[in-house]
């Protein structure tokens, strides 16, 4: 090893002390604090993904400067020879030039570590998911400098190993554009043959065993491949054969045969795309024309075997058989990995990590689904949209994916409207088809602008971010599940509008429950009048009544309870509905208060809009809400009966404030005023779950008559508050708890966290003036200070 | 045996595609002997020198440096041989003493060894005092010196020199010439050159290649002694040398005129013949034929006139086979 490291210190410290170093260095920040410095004034988000994207291109295009001279430069001019003839050997070589390169490319990238820093002042970066970020960007430089290194040894010209390792990175990255084109297999194992693909999971926080794989394998095969190519000069070649010379001109027949395999062959290229599918026609063109063309090869089997005698054909086949060897190997283990791996979520908020409910969803799918996903572009929603699938596809065998550009394969899209009959042409969508049944999602639902803040009743909406497996997974559980759950909401005492469409409307969380395959019906009820609930009425939701609830209506509640149904009941602090005797019976107390936590509460609001993040997770709600929060704007304190409790009922409190909150007095206006002596301090219980059985003896198997939900705070479900933390996922693992199916009491899927930074003019301008004039221009100083040095040394 | 060798090659050949490097070539080279590799350019002598350092290895035959088979014991044979490439190739951007501490570690010297190889060899190679210097920024001469103080270091049994004084001036090759005298003996040294005084002064043996072929082998005098004598003639300006040559010819039937030229005071010849001195007949001849001498005497015989008729003897067969596939 101490030769490696001697060969690499040298090359390593000859760029690095070389002002040409330092003016690549200056170069490669110039363009990556541009785009950090754009892209931050733009956005204002405390994420990196965005520039590591950028930093993948100019990785393309700046290793192959760092690699080119490697080898080519020393066999020019002569120290090559030098140093073959010192007792090293050719794999140290190549391996001390490869570590050369990385840590000359380590270097160049080390400085653009400084804007993660830039995010922590003024923000709070994701640090896990930016630095696997980093992480993705050093194993990307890894396949390129042994690319580039690769290209360096086989030629002594350096602007041809620099030019052809750029066009070979170039088309290598960006083989996953051809997934439109090919065959559905061929055109995914394309795509998972793409640098680009690959390197996309880094920068958007996922840790991929695949990916590592593929860049480290990648790297060891293209090293390989360069040793072969140094030590090629050493093979032993015999001399050329006469044998050649003697044989006769190219028949008349050999001719003929060979157009003809030609033609076919053209023929077979043409009709795929000019008829936009693969069919048994091309097959049997292929078919047809390489068996022309091995009939061409065994009638010129003299010839052929005499070139390959051949000094110059014998080496090349020396190395394309090495190269097949190793190529396939590499293949070989991709293609393990592709069904045997592990996948981390490191982003902070474990945005990427399928959820809990999609995994559920995907091991009950037993009839095969096809996805057909016709959006091309823009490419970054395709890209995510692709990992998707890929990560769905490697948990169920029935699901099948097509891609399909519809410029290129008009064919295939009317292949799909013809055969689930669809009213009107595919557009740019993703069509799920199981048997007869079928869903179309629009591109235009797969992107959703996230809330940044609610200022005044009013949504600051955030940049858009990417909801796929919200709605992918929502169609999937359509398509699979026999029957959809009802749900009804209460109205008729003011409870919260499942119609409305504003702030204080429920119409948001009532698209979740329809997306998780739930019948919502509105029970509006005069005053005075009884409701009756249909017998599949699982849940009654109860969602901040404001006036009483008589007793013809609680009786009517009770039959539901009595056929095993559930109810939420989300009471607002200051309106109880003339409930709490009733609740009283379930073992869960009402309390006349107002909760405030004075350390864990929403950033911008007050002490009462609680940031709940203390769940129990002995309870199946609080254990499916463990890794998540919810914000309550007001909430009120529930208790659970302990003193004469109904000993048929199992009454539980599954989320609690922190040991910060506090249950104060309730008011109807006013500031937030604690007395310590008077108020009750925390934990402060605001949400209880309760579950009765005909009797006590045995909870878990007797027979269940109902359960009940009560959460002291309905505004968390209303329009302005439901997409805040896990308030939807909250509401609807109540219901489906409260329904009993506890498979789907789960995460759902989540939006992309996205961290903003508060910036002002002056700190944008000084994010400019620190990514684009002094890191570069510290680079360019210590470049021209080289210079100077080299010429004043003698 | 095998030890007193230095260099053993036994029926080596080289070839590039159709094109032959080196053809057949079997040679030896005692231990402790400073052997010159003549050739012109293009006859070989590089691609002999790579296959002894292991560059490349021989198409045909087996090549064996102290002992040890070039392509099998490779990294045996790197360690016991320096090389000098030809131009002597540098890392410009480092310091002297940088560059053969480096080389030095390369080699596997390390610590206070290293310190004192080092010490030696920048004496040696009258480096003191040029250790802090920058490589690109130094003469063709010290660059060569550098060149040499890098082989030294290790102190190889056998050192490989390519056209060593190529490019410098004259003061500067005399200085190199002199710093590979104080080498002698105690290294095998082959020193690849065109410039055949140099060669002449310094080496024990000589090995003339040509047209890939190793034509001969041999020491100095050896080699001088296999060389027909060489007379010159100056005859009085009466006569042209086309009524000269006949009379010249009668007298000495397989005489060979090398050169001729017409001055002032009358005719200048050199001539060889296959056996004999021929001065006596000739002397005889003109005098019968009224042809005054002016002059006539035995040149001594240098390296070049061996190099010359060696590659001419080389070179014949070629180009009779040449001329027969014109005249086809």
């Amino acid at each position: 090893m101490k030769q490696v490291w001697l060969i690499a210190k040298r090359d390593f410290f000859t760029f690095m002390l070389s002002p040409t170093g330092f003016l690549l260095l200056a170069a490669y920040l110039v363009i990556s604090g541009y785009v950090f410095a754009a892209d931050l004034s733009t956005s204002r988000e405390a994420s990196l993904q965005y520039v590591f994207s950028t930093f993948g291109i100019i990785s393309i295009l700046l290793i192959p400067l760092l690699t080119m001279r490697l080898i080519s430069e020393e066999v020019r001019t002569g120290t090559f020879e030098v140093l073959v003839s010192a007792p090293v050997q050719d794999w140290q070589i190549i391996v001390g030039k490869f570590l050369a390169g990385w840590m000359s490319f380590l270097m160049l990238s080390a400085p653009t570590f400084s804007y993660l820093f830039i995010l922590e002042i003024w923000g709070e970066p994701d640090w896990s998911m930016a630095l696997c970020g980093y992480l993705g960007q050093q194993l990307l430089a890894i396949l390129l400098v042994a690319l580039g290194l690769c290209c360096s040894a086989a030629t002594v010209n350096q602007v041809l190993a620099g030019m052809s390792a750029m066009v070979l990175g170039l088309l290598w990255a960006t083989t996953h554009e051809l997934r439109y084109s090919l065959p559905d297999s061929f055109g995914e194992w394309m795509a998972y043959f793409s640098i680009f693909h690959h390197y996309a999971l880094f920068r958007r926080g996922i840790f991929d065993s695949r990916a590592v794989l593929f860049f480290v394998i990648g790297a060891g095969m293209l090293l390989f491949l360069a040793v072969r190519l140094i030590e090629s000069r050493r093979w032993k070649t015999a001399t050329v054969p006469n044998a050649v010379a003697s044989l006769p001109r190219y028949s008349r027949l050999t001719t003929m045969v060979s157009a003809l395999a030609l033609i076919l062959l053209m023929e077979c290229v043409i009709s795929r795309f000019s008829r936009g599918i693969w069919s048994g026609y091309n097959t049997s063109l292929l078919l047809a024309s390489g068996g022309l063309a091995g009939f061409v090869l065994w009638r010129n089997r003299i010839r052929v075997a005499a070139a390959l005698a051949k000094k110059r054909s014998g080496l090349a086949l020396i190395v394309c058989a090495n190269c097949g060897l190793i190529v396939a190997i590499w293949f070989f283990i991709l293609y393990l990995s592709y069904f045997y791996y592990f996948r981390l979520d490191l982003t902070g908020s474990k945005t990427y990590e399928i959820s809990e409910l999609t995994r559920n969803v995907l091991t009950r799918i037993e009839t095969p689904v096809d996805i057909v996903v016709t959006i091309t572009k823009p490419s970054d929603l395709v890209m995510k949209i692709e990992n998707l699938l890929d990560d769905y596809a490697s948990r169920s065998a029935w699901l099948k994916r097509h891609y399909i550009d519809p410029a290129q394969s008009p064919a295939e899209m009317d292949y799909w409207r013809e055969k689930l009959q669809l009213s009107g042409p595919l557009s740019e969508e993703i069509l799920i088809a199981s048997g007869e049944k079928y869903r179309r999602i629009p591109q235009a639902a797969l992107v959703q602008n996230k809330i940044l803040q609610v200022v005044e009743g009013r949504r600051i909406l955030g940049p858009a971010y990417f909801v796929g497996e919200i709605e992918i997974t929502s169609v999937l559980l359509h398509l699979t599940r026999a029957q959809p759950g009802k749900v009804v909401f209460l109205s008729g005492h003011g409870e919260k509008n499942p119609e409305a469409a504003g702030d204080a409307g429920l119409s948001h969380i009532v698209q979740e429950l329809q997306n998780a395959n739930w019948v919502v019906q509105h029970s509006i009820i005069m005053p005075g009048g009884n409701p009756r609930f249909s017998e599949d009425t699982q849940v009654v939701v109860i969602a901040g009544p404001r006036q009483a609830i008589t007793a013809e209506e609680v009786n009517s509640l009770r039959q539901v309870l009595d056929r095993g149904g559930g109810i939420l009941f989300l009471p607002e602090p200051g309106f109880d509905a003339d409930l709490v005797s009733w609740l009283d019976t379930w073992n869960i107390r009402l309390n006349n208060d107002i909760v405030a936590d004075f350390q864990s509460h929403l950033a911008g609001g007050d002490a009462s809009v609680l940031y709940v993040h203390r769940f129990d997770s002995r309870h199946p709600i609080g254990r499916s809400m463990e890794r998540q929060a919810a914000v309550l704007p007001a909430a009120r304190r529930i208790g659970v009966n302990l003193t004469t409790p109904n000993p048929s009922v199992y009454a539980t409190n599954f989320m609690h404030t922190s040991g910060s909150g506090w249950a104060l007095e309730f008011k109807e206006s006013g500031p937030l005023q604690l007395d310590s002596q008077r108020d009750r301090k925390g934990p402060i219980s605001v949400g209880v779950a309760a579950e009765r059985y005909q009797s006590f003896a045995d909870p878990g198997h007797d027979p269940m008559q109902g359960r009940m939900v009560v959460i002291g705070d309905s505004d968390f479900c209303t329009n302005q508050y439901v997409e805040l933390a896990g308030n939807a996922d909250l509401f609807l693992n109540c219901v489906e708890w409260l329904a009993g199916r506890h498979d789907l009491l789960s995460i759902r899927p989540k939006r992309a966290e996205i961290f903003t930074l508060a910036l002002t003019a002056k700190d944008v301008k000084l994010i400019y003036w620190w990514s684009m004039i002094l890191l570069p221009g510290a680079a360019i100083s210590a470049a021209l200070f080289l210079n100077y040095k080299w010429r004043k040394a003698k | 045996m095998t030890e007193t060798y230095a260099i053993q090659m036994n029926r080596v050949s080289r070839y590039y595609g159709a094109r032959p490097g080196i053809v057949d070539v079997t040679a030896t080279i005692r231990e402790g002997r400073l052997v010159g590799l003549l050739g012109p350019n293009g006859s070989g002598k590089t691609t002999t020198i790579r296959l002894l350092t292991g560059y490349l290895p021989p198409s045909e035959g087996e090549v064996r440096v102290c002992g040890y088979d070039v392509f099998e014991e490779s990294l045996e044979v790197r360690k016991r041989i320096g090389y000098l490439p030809e131009n002597c190739p540098l890392y410009p951007e480092m310091r002297v003493i940088d560059y053969l501490r480096w080389i030095g570690e390369l080699k596997g010297i390390t610590g206070s060894e290293l310190d004192t190889a080092i010490f030696q060899s920048l004496g040696q190679c009258g480096l003191d005092g040029m250790t802090d210097r920058v490589i690109g920024h130094l003469s063709k001469g010290y660059r060569q010196r550098v060149g040499l103080a890098s082989i030294l270091l290790f102190r190889p049994p056998v050192m490989i020199l390519d056209e060593p004084t190529i490019g410098l001036d004259p003061l500067q090759a005399r200085e190199f010439r002199r710093l590979i005298e104080t080498l002698r003996g105690r290294h095998t040294i082959i020193l690849s050159s065109h410039i055949l005084t140099e060669v002449e002064m310094l080496c024990d043996e000589i090995l003339i290649v040509s047209e890939g072929r190793l034509v001969t082998q041999g020491t100095p005098d050896e080699l001088k002694k296999q060389v027909r004598p060489l007379y010159r003639l100056c005859c009085k300006r009466h006569s042209s040398y086309a009524s000269l040559l006949p009379v010249l010819t009668s007298a000495v039937p397989d005489i060979r005129i090398e050169e001729y030229t017409e001055g002032e005071e009358g005719i200048y010849l050199r001539m060889r013949t296959v056996e004999s001195d021929p001065r006596e007949l000739l002397f005889q001849r003109c005098a019968e034929t009224g042809i005054v001498i002016l002059e006539m005497g035995k040149e001594e015989i240098t390296l070049e006139d061996v190099f010359v008729e060696w590659i001419c003897r080389s070179r014949e067969p070629s180009e009779t086979a040449e001329m027969n596939e014109v005249n086809r």
